[in-house]
């Protein structure tokens, strides 16, 4: 017992697990996401009020709803919504965060001061209150969804690209490149870009499970798509209701959130631990 | 050290004005007729004549130019007063000042919950790495950041209220009430900090100046004390000042869920009913929470660690 | 001479994705009391992981055999909590790399000063009486400012005030036994006249006996009275450091000399074999200008040449009539060579 744990914690330690396992996830997530038509086993959309608040069973793996709509089909259609939004939102916030972290960053100066203030009044807000005050101005809605997280999550960027970039510009090798005659713009996308590029690549990818935590956070407060669309978050809601006979309603679209960003997040975790030397074991003789 | 504070209490000071700013022009200045609006939200469609319409305008000050109501507002503001609520006609001040406490309690149980649980959890995975102990936590604090906070809250109700009938659905009657709302709301914050601490112990226990500390002759754990621990810190005193502002959004939703009057709900509560100044008076008091807190964590860091007067206090 | 530390058949090796990797091989050296004994060799030689092993500071992969006895006391196999006693005691080691050798964190003068305040056993030591000897050694190092550098944090400091520190940190408990690792790597030449200076000073001034380990061979030549040669984890030549820097034998010891910019800035060829893959018989035999076919096989023993001058090489073995050690000039070698060839 004792030896075959051992042994299960070496193949830990040896492998990198997280990022095997976490790929393999995602993979399955985004197959999912693909082949939502041929997996589901009904209409997601489509009531039958007949069979509302039926318990899983044979025809429908994950139980109905109040209005007799088949769970199993609407999580499997949900995951379109939560991937591609909390995707979207990644990219812009990233593309957006980065460029303006290592230009103002680099540049420093009064511009610099400036845009931090910016990104401080950004960061002022908790995501989630930030985005329900925006809400009473937009509207709900998938879009204004993205919009509103988009405006905070870009900061995480902007500050962690400027962070690095900050204690990067004095180090020995820009000074180099400077001194071999590269133009600003040459050493922010050949010399700090590179440097800042993966850690950014991590930072998206541990994002994206709490961007997808996010999501569902605001469309179970009725921000996101609108009914009839299958959202996760919406469906816990609908589920709060009729806790007490049916919690299957709120049971499997929280499992699905947990599962997709639990698969992002061991992704993450994997290629930080790829990617970063530092934690890496090293010998060192000298 | 004192002008570094004095720097930073001034650029929290034009944070809050930018916030507070923000916060008016998105949320005050909606499209259409606000007196039509309230009127339809209070009394329904069929309650509007324009006599009523009048009296709402000259009540919540509506006639104006909005440059005129912007200054008065703002000037208002500075001394905690953001007007009356559309909804129930009591001022925005006091209703925030009876519910304050509540979030206050709630979001510092939560937040002690998760340091007493990361800070020993965090040390322990770092001193064990890649043992069991490591692997185990590393696997737990991976789920529990994945798990929604609101779901986590509402399968706690299932279980812990309706089947198990342990601990109250709602409310704050009963001491035991906090239980079920303030372990759900440090989920989040107790993985994210000992994920962190751990990465940042790690990173420390391969430092140079710890083996140093060890050829001066002092025991392990006390160059894990005074040495490791101490550098882990820095890092972990701006996850902390990060998550609060998790559990300020957090509480938000999980003060709706269990009917925990505080803050959060109150918030909810206006933005469903589009209650202008009371949306205000939540937005600008939660950022103010946040940024305080934030101050204070830039305050400490600072004091902590020297290096920061030289990349940051210069200008 | 009386032997401080005899270091006798010691083996470091590291395990490696669960291989282990030979790094230092039946190393045998003693250090005398009050003696300054240089170690030098190219980076990647062993001369920090020997400097490590005395220290009981190797990493947690490190496999160590054989024995280090201190004092006629075998240290290898104590505990840490015993070993605890001695270093940071009577062993001291000035670390290299100053600048990530102090905790950013914490005022320089407590760092020195935890040398004594932070061991269990010596609580007695009033915390002012620290301060004014730490205080007392800052002046002595000649650090600008004395006393007020007391309460300053490393990063208010230069590199070589750094060093300074670190080195009050070796010194501050008066040890018998010094380890200083690379005293002037990364430091540039004005500096490093400064550290010759307070290591000549120390010299003088204490009773105690320091292991010099160092690429810089005029620092050596400065300093020290016996020069160790290390060349792949395996002392190749030790003895007295006028006999060893002014008369090399071993073809290693001379192509490090030919390479000082003072000699002629001659480089070796080749490199040093990685510790995974070291080849059969002399581990220099792949870059010596001598090597014969008898390097090939076997080990190479480390023999004397002259008094106290031990030499790793087959190229001088008692082959002249007498049968006594001696020197073989690289001129009479080659003529012994052609002499060798012409005769078969």
């Amino acid at each position: 017992m004792k030896n075959n744990l051992n042994k299960v914690i070496d193949f830990l330690n040896r492998k990198n697990v997280m990022l095997f396992v976490g790929g393999a996830c995602c993979t399955i997530l985004i197959l999912v996401t693909i082949l939502a038509p041929i997996l589901e086993l009904h209409d997601p959309t489509e009531m039958n009020l007949s069979a509302s608040f039926m318990a899983p069973c044979a025809n429908y793996p994950f139980g109905t709803d109040n209005l007799g709509r088949c769970i199993y089909s609407r999580v499997i259609e949900g995951s379109r919504i939560s991937l591609t939004t909390a995707s979207i939102v990644v990219i812009l916030s990233a593309a957006i965060g980065t460029v303006v972290g290592l230009i103002f960053g680099y540049s420093g100066g009064i511009t610099d001061a400036v845009v931090m203030r910016i990104v401080d009044i950004f960061l002022a807000f908790p995501t989630i209150v930030f985005a329900l005050a925006v809400s009473t101005v937009l509207g709900t809605g998938q879009k204004n969804l993205i919009i509103a997280i988009c405006c905070i999550q870009w900061t995480r960027y902007a500050r962690m690209a400027r962070g690095e970039v900050v204690l990067l510009k004095n180090a020995e090798y820009i000074e180099a490149a400077k001194a071999m005659g590269n133009n600003k713009f040459q050493i922010i996308f050949k010399y700090l870009l590179p440097n800042v590029a993966s850690k950014i690549l991590i930072l998206m990818s541990l994002d994206i499970g709490s961007i997808i935590l996010y999501c569902a956070s605001l469309s179970f407060l009725g921000l996101g798509a609108q009914p009839p669309s299958p959202d996760w978050g919406a469906m816990i809601s609908d589920g709060k209701d009729y806790l007490r006979f049916s919690p299957w309603m709120s049971l499997f679209p929280g499992l699905s959130i947990a599962f997709s960003a639990l698969s992002f997040n061991m992704l993450g975790d994997g290629l930080r631990d790829l990617i970063d030397p530092r934690m890496r074991e090293s010998v060192n003789p000298e | 050290m004192g002008k570094y504070i004095i720097r930073r209490v001034l650029a929290i000071l034009l944070v809050l004005w930018a916030v507070a700013t923000l916060t008016y022009f998105t949320v005050h200045v909606t499209p259409g007729d606000t007196a039509m609006a309230i009127l339809i939200e209070r009394d329904g469609p069929e309650a509007v004549n324009e006599e009523t319409l009048n009296f709402i305008r000259t009540k919540f000050d509506l006639s104006r130019p909005i440059s005129v109501q912007y200054f008065e507002w703002l000037g208002n503001a500075v001394r905690g007063n953001f007007g009356i609520s559309y909804r129930n006609n009591m001022p925005v001040k006091d209703m925030l000042s009876i519910r304050l406490p509540n979030t206050l309690k709630l979001g510092g149980t939560a937040c002690l919950i998760s340091l007493l649980i990361a800070l020993p959890l965090g040390v322990m995975s770092a001193l064990k790495h890649n043992k069991l102990l490591d692997h185990l936590s590393r696997i737990l604090t991976l789920a529990l950041s994945s798990f929604p906070g609101f779901w986590l809250a509402i399968m706690g109700i299932v279980l812990f209220s309706i089947k198990l009938n342990w601990l109250p659905t709602s409310g704050m009657n009963t001491p035991s009430s906090i239980i079920l709302p303030a372990l759900t709301l440090s989920v989040g914050m107790t993985a994210a900090t000992t994920r962190m601490l751990r990465s940042s112990m790690l990173d420390v226990m391969n430092q140079d100046y710890m083996i140093v500390a060890r050829s001066k002759g002092l025991s392990k754990s006390r160059t894990i004390v005074s040495h490791g621990f101490r550098n882990a810190i820095p890092p972990i005193i701006t996850i902390v000042g990060l998550q609060i502002g998790h559990i300020l959004g957090g509480a938000v939703i999980i003060e709706n869920i269990f009917a925990w009057p505080g803050i959060g709900d109150l918030f909810i509560n206006a933005v469903n009913s589009k209650d202008t100044p009371m949306i205000e008076g939540c937005v600008i008091l939660i950022s103010f929470g946040y940024a305080f807190i934030n101050l204070v964590v830039d305050i400490i860091y600072a004091c902590i660690d020297p290096r920061v007067k030289y990349t940051n206090g210069g200008n | 001479m009386d032997e401080l530390l005899q270091i006798r058949n010691l083996n470091v090796g590291f395990l490696v994705k669960k291989k282990p990797i030979n790094i230092i091989n039946q190393l045998n050296l003693d250090i005398y009391k009050d003696e300054i004994l240089a170690v030098i060799g190219e980076t990647g030689c062993g001369k920090s992981v020997t400097g490590s092993a005395i220290l009981h500071l190797l990493p947690e992969n490190a496999i160590v055999s054989g024995s280090i006895m201190y004092k006629g006391q075998e240290t290898l196999h104590m505990k840490d909590s015993e070993f605890r006693e001695l270093r940071g005691n009577e062993i001291m080691c000035v670390p290299q790399s100053p600048s990530t050798s102090l905790d950013p964190l914490m005022r320089v003068g407590k760092q020195v000063s935890e040398c004594t305040l932070g061991k269990k056993h010596n609580r007695t030591d009033a915390k002012a009486v620290v301060k004014s000897k730490v205080t007392d050694i800052f002046g002595k190092l000649k650090l600008p400012r004395g006393a007020s550098i007391y309460d300053d944090f490393p990063c208010e400091l230069s590199g070589g005030m750094c060093q300074r520190v670190l080195i009050s940190m070796g010194i501050l408990t008066h040890p018998d036994l010094l380890v200083i690792d690379e005293p002037t790597k990364a430091i540039d030449w004005a500096l490093r006249k400064d550290v010759l200076e307070i290591l000549s000073e120390l010299r003088q001034e204490m009773n105690c006996a320091m292991m010099l380990i160092t690429h810089d061979i005029p620092l050596a030549n400065r300093l020290a009275d016996r020069v160790a040669v290390m060349y792949a984890g395996e002392i190749v030549e030790i003895g007295k450091t006028a006999d060893v820097l002014e008369h090399p034998i071993h073809p290693y010891t001379q192509g490090l000399i030919a390479s000082t910019p003072s000699k002629g800035f001659k480089v070796m060829k080749g490199f040093m074999p990685a510790f995974s893959d070291l080849p059969d018989g002399c581990r220099f035999k792949d870059r010596c200008p001598y090597a014969c076919e008898s390097c090939g096989q076997g080990t190479t023993e480390l023999k004397e040449a002259e008094n106290n001058h031990m030499v790793r090489c087959n190229r001088q073995i008692g082959q002249t009539e007498e049968g006594s050690v001696k020197y073989v000039g690289s001129y009479q070698l080659m003529q012994e060579l052609r002499v060798g060839v012409l005769a078969k």
